[in-house]
């Protein structure tokens, strides 16, 4: 069987979001003031989260045609329209072609399953979470946004209509970091994840640019081998040219570009710890399971191209680990239990790139799935503790809460073993893969591996951090006061989001107060989560590798090898994991008090911890420069350039054009009979202009 | 050369027509500017009547001279207008501006005339003014249905006439399909060999013509006269008789008939305009009573 | 008058249409600039009929029962104009209305 017959129903994956974001867009409002805040507010976030699941539902209806498929490929072309089974042509314009098509196969078809169905245990989270929040309505319809747009990205099958996706999930980033605008500080938070973004975006649009003019289609595979990954698998440009390293070199920088704005590699990382403004689950949605690896996804997609240049793979490698053990560091540093998990986000990415760039696309992708299953529930899970205190994000401030919020403290411990490595749990199945592939990589590979294994340490460490200070530690806050006063005073220092979370969540139970469990709608998904990141990683173990073998027909084949057996790898990696942990144990056990390793003092004083704890100036470099020192040169050009050459251009033409208004104006008398001399003269310039015209005529 | 009246006659009209239009402009009463336009009017009624316009010509001294012109002289007369008033001349540069602009443009209207090579000699002595009964192309009003009359032949009167034209026109009528326009070179002929019918000898035959509505004209001619001497009158009233839709009748290009046909024919152009027409009219007439109407 | 050659009435015409464009240039009676807009049309319509007489064709005589139709239309709405104006300016010396200024 070569046909995916329920091909047809993949715009339904993509139109059901859709249906539900102009619902709410249109009604939303409407229904929550019409049938009251309680009904109101359950129907809207129930429609949102019962459309989410039901595009899983087809995703999965998808998914087991696509599994009995047969074939080398398991490809299959449709639209993204519901019901129509022929791509519709979007644009075509004189040999410039894109379709309003979607490509399913496996690598799309798992992004799908990812979004949609971790998509929707968020959002059954967020009808939760957010229960009290004013603006309920826009909140569900940003988040069904969010979900047709990723789902476009992943499902489009030509790279222009990937990056309509790509940029229609940086909007709604935008649209959700910013969702409390009210706090010019979200606000701002949302401007640097749009503008980093756009710097990212510049090289996605110019790697389009060259895709088009090396290979003159879009179209990522075709049914009749047209498409320009096709050819890129062929080993041909447009033309019948050889399809050269070179091409590969320029094409893969480019999109690389694009990819790290999108999954916040280094230096582009900055925006993502600043965009945990959003609500708790935002970050969990967007900013920790499924666009942040939209870049993952977009390279694996193109990884018929990037295989092709060396370069282009170590780069990729060498940013990718880089990122991993940078935002390492500084996640040990920090305070807020959401910054801590914004930084282990950066740093796993740059494990999914440290395992595109081995050329092991597959292995990234793993990691891609798993790194949703346990990061989604660790934010989750820290949302889930922050809304037992009342909106306390600050670690210094909670402590002891293994026992008051029990289930919270069981699936967070899941979500920590998971992302220490812990085998058999999901984390360690995926990081284990990328390392060993890793270690393949044929120019300093063990090196590679080496800083691997200390990341992998440097995690394990700031999770049991994590852990100490939130769960195991004594309790260092005063319960009476929680609820009397939302949020804590002095942790200014942290997130923004702070007391926007507080106004929330806070109002829904205004007069409770102490630690409490959240609701069951809130659990739920944690329950689900914990259980996928514990058992999750079993589709991908190197005996069976089913994970890897489903998605081989939408990856290049590359030279990727594992550098170490799996025993040597599971065994290093195992060490490294318990090291981490069994440091931080021995370090705070001894500390329960007060949970700190070091006193206010001694932190000041201590370069190597305040380099890290200021984000390696990285931030503060890129303000000096871009936001100080580039604010200076556009106030010069404003001042000196825009105010005297522009303007004055400008306003000369006006003058002219005024003058010789003036001086027109006169001839408009309003006298009818002026205007008819007028009218007159023209008609007789008209016939004496006839005349000559036939006398010259005559006299040829 | 004998002298010529119809010139005498039509400089006096034009020279009456030139004067009161020349006075519409000139008198400061417009009570008496509505007069002369109406003496103007009737001149060229008179004119129309002699280009054979008859049916025009009545409506020009029914609804210009008439109605229209008492429309403005009771719109003269509601507002109070008829004493000359002095009116305020604003700029003295008007009135001359205006005449030099004019002169200009009627002597580049002059100067055109004489550049062309005047107008291309009449198609054919018209038959309504000198009384030709001759017919030209554009007489054969529905080429079609005529072609397929003559080639059916479903009446004696028919069959007789296309029996009497040349063998060749009769087999290209044989030829004739209904789907098909008929060509020019088709027209041209039929033309043609009307003509020769109508020159040739006294068509009429009672026997023959018995199926034949016959005008109360023809019959007249026919009872009357010598058949001799108006054998082409009598000829063409016939073939008038037998093709009535098909071909124009004679002496009658600006009766009411001819115009009220050629305005209500589907196969003519004007049924469209003739209606829009009316409604342009309906909307003048509502606009007319809105603008009237006595606000407050 | 059946020998008079088409030409002079095309001159007749001619001439008949300036002197209306005069009028409408020169009077500041906007009745009688109505009356000369009445000449110019008649004008053009006797060129009508006689080159529709020249050509031995309807067309020209369908023509000028369309002018006057129009003419009728306008001098409806023209009349109404006046009224109107008068009733709002008391005068209708159209050098004192001269609203459609800058």
């Amino acid at each position: 069987m070569h046909e995916l017959p329920s091909a047809n129903l993949v715009g339904l994956i993509t139109g059901l979001p859709l249906l539900g974001f102009l619902f709410h867009a249109f009604f939303g409002k409407l229904i929550i003031t019409r049938m009251g805040n309680a009904v109101g507010k359950r129907v809207v976030g129930g429609l949102a989260t019962a459309l989410v699941f039901a595009s899983f539902g087809v995703s999965l209806i998808i998914f087991s045609g696509l599994l009995s498929m047969e074939g080398e490929h398991k490809r299959a072309f449709a639209s993204l329209i519901p019901f129509l089974s022929k791509p519709v042509a979007w644009i075509d314009i004189a040999g410039f072609k894109a379709n309003f098509g979607a490509l399913v196969d496996p690598l799309s078809i798992l992004m799908c399953l990812i979004v949609t169905g971790i998509g929707g245990l968020i959002h059954l989270y967020a009808t939760g979470y957010m229960a009290a929040d004013k603006d309920y309505a826009r909140f569900f319809t940003y988040m069904n946004l969010f979900i047709f747009f990723m789902l476009v990205l992943v499902l489009a099958d030509n790279i222009l209509l990937m990056f309509v996706g790509w940029e229609g999930v940086g909007l709604c980033s935008y649209l959700l970091i910013s969702f409390w605008y009210e706090d010019t500080e979200n606000s701002k938070a949302g401007n640097k994840a749009f503008i980093v973004n756009r710097v990212g975006d510049v090289g996605y649009a110019l790697g389009i640019m060259a895709i088009f003019a090396f290979f003159g289609t879009l179209t990522f595979y075709t049914a009749d081998g047209k498409g320009f990954l096709d050819a890129a698998i062929a080993g041909k440009a447009a033309n019948g040219a050889d399809f050269t390293a070179e091409i590969a070199l320029v094409i893969g920088l480019l999109l690389f570009v694009g990819a790290c704005g999108k999954s916040a590699q280094f230096p582009l990382h900055v925006w993502l710890p600043d965009a945990m403004a959003g609500p708790t689950p935002v970050s969990a949605l967007i900013h920790a399971a499924t666009m942040v690896t939209a870049g993952v996804v977009m390279l694996t997609r193109m990884s018929p191209i990037i295989v092709k240049s060396e370069t282009v793979l170590l780069v990729v490698a060498v940013v990718g680990l880089f990122t991993a053990i940078f935002a390492a560091t500084i996640a040990l540093t920090q305070n807020d239990i959401k910054k801590v998990l914004a930084y282990s986000t950066v740093s796993q990415l740059g494990y999914m790139f440290l395992g595109c760039g081995a050329g092991a696309f597959g292995a990234g992708m793993f990691h891609v799935t798993t790194h949703a299953f346990f990061k989604a529930l660790l934010f989750l899970g820290a949302g889930s503790v922050i809304h037992a205190l009342h909106h306390e994000q600050d670690m210094r401030r909670m402590g002891g809460l293994s026992k008051k919020i029990k289930v919270t403290y069981l699936t967070m411990l899941a979500g920590w073993v998971a992302i220490c490595g812990i085998p058999p749990f999901a984390g360690f199945w995926s990081k284990d893969e990328i390392l060993g592939y890793a270690a393949g990589i044929h120019s300093f590979g063990m090196l590679i591996y080496a800083v691997g294994l200390i990341t992998a340490a440097l995690t394990a460490f700031y999770m049991s951090r994590l852990m100490w200070k939130t769960f195991w530690s004594d309790q260092r806050f005063d319960e009476a006061a929680l609820g009397a006063h939302g949020h804590g005073g002095d942790s200014h220092d942290a997130l923004h989001d702070h007391g926007n979370d507080a106004h929330s969540v806070h109002d829904a139970q205004p007069h409770s107060s102490g630690v409490k469990e959240s609701p069951p709608s809130m659990l739920v998904p944690l329950v689900i989560l914990a259980a996928l990141s514990v058992v999750g990683g079993f589709i991908g173990t190197p005996f069976n590798n089913f994970f890897e073998h489903f998605l081989e027909p939408s990856i290049a084949r590359s030279e990727a090898h594992h550098g170490v057996s799996f025993l040597t790898g599971a065994a290093l990696g195992t060490i490294a994991a318990a090291i981490g942990i069994a440091l931080a144990y021995t370090l705070y056990a001894k500390r329960r008090a007060t949970g700190e390793l070091l006193t206010e003092a001694q932190k000041a004083g201590n370069l190597l911890y305040q380099a890290p704890a200021n984000l390696w100036y990285v931030d503060r470099f890129f303000y000096d420069l871009f936001v100080i020192r580039g604010g200076n040169i556009a106030v010069a050009l404003w001042r000196v350039v825009d105010q005297n050459i522009i303007d004055g251009l400008v306003n000369a033409v006006a003058g002219i054009t005024g003058l010789f208004s003036e001086l027109f104006r006169r001839l408009q008398t309003g006298y009818i009979r002026a205007y008819a001399l007028s009218m007159l003269t023209g008609v007789v310039l008209v016939v004496i202009a006839l005349l000559w015209s036939a006398m010259r005529t005559m006299g040829k | 050369m004998s002298f010529n009246w119809s010139l005498m006659v039509f400089f006096i009209l034009a020279g009456i027509s030139v004067g009161s239009a020349l006075l519409v402009v000139a008198n400061r009463n417009p009570v008496r500017s509505a007069l002369f336009l109406v003496v103007n009017f009737f001149v060229l009624a008179i004119f129309f009547l002699t280009l054979s316009a008859q049916f025009i010509a009545a409506v020009q001294v029914i609804v210009y001279a008439g109605a229209i012109m008492v429309l403005f002289l009771f719109v003269i007369m509601l507002l109070n207008l008829g004493a000359p008033e002095a009116l305020k001349e604003r700029g003295g540069l008007q009135m001359p501006v205006a005449i030099a602009l004019a002169v200009v443009f009627i002597s580049s209207l002059g100067l055109a005339g004489s550049l062309t090579t005047g107008l291309p000699p009449t198609r054919a002595t018209p038959a309504t003014v000198d009384g030709s009964p001759y017919f030209t192309n554009r007489d054969i009003l529905l080429p079609a249905d005529l072609a397929q009359k003559l080639r059916n032949g479903a009446d004696p009167a028919t069959a007789y006439l296309r029996d009497q034209m040349h063998p060749e026109v009769q087999a290209k009528l044989a030829a004739y399909r209904d789907s098909d326009a008929p060509s020019v070179e088709l027209i041209s002929d039929m033309k043609r060999e009307l003509n020769r019918l109508v020159d040739g000898p006294n068509l009429y035959d009672p026997q023959r013509f018995s199926s034949v509505r016959l005008s109360r004209e023809t019959q007249k001619l026919l009872n009357s006269a010598s058949p001799m001497t108006d054998r082409k009158r009598i000829n063409r009233l016939l073939l008038q008789d037998v093709f009535p839709l098909e071909i124009t009748k004679s002496d009658q290009m600006g009766s009411v008939e001819t115009i009220g046909k050629a305005m209500f024919d589907a196969k003519q152009p004007w049924l469209l305009p003739f209606e829009l027409t009316s409604i342009l009219l309906l909307v003048g007439i509502v606009g007319s009573v809105v603008l009237a109407r006595r606000r407050g | 008058m059946l020998g008079v050659p088409t030409e002079y009435f095309l001159v007749l015409s001619g001439i008949l249409f300036t002197i209306g464009v005069i009028g409408v240039l020169i009077k500041r009676n906007p009745i009688v600039i109505f009356m000369c807009i009445e000449l110019m049309l008649n004008a053009v319509n006797l060129t009508f009929i006689a080159l529709g007489r020249h050509f031995v064709h309807v067309n020209g005589q369908m023509y000028v029962i369309f002018v006057m139709a129009v003419a009728a239309a306008e001098v409806a709405i023209g009349l109404g104009i006046i009224v109107a104006l008068f009733r709002s300016k008391e005068t209708i010396n159209i050098d004192e209305v001269n609203l459609m200024k800058y």
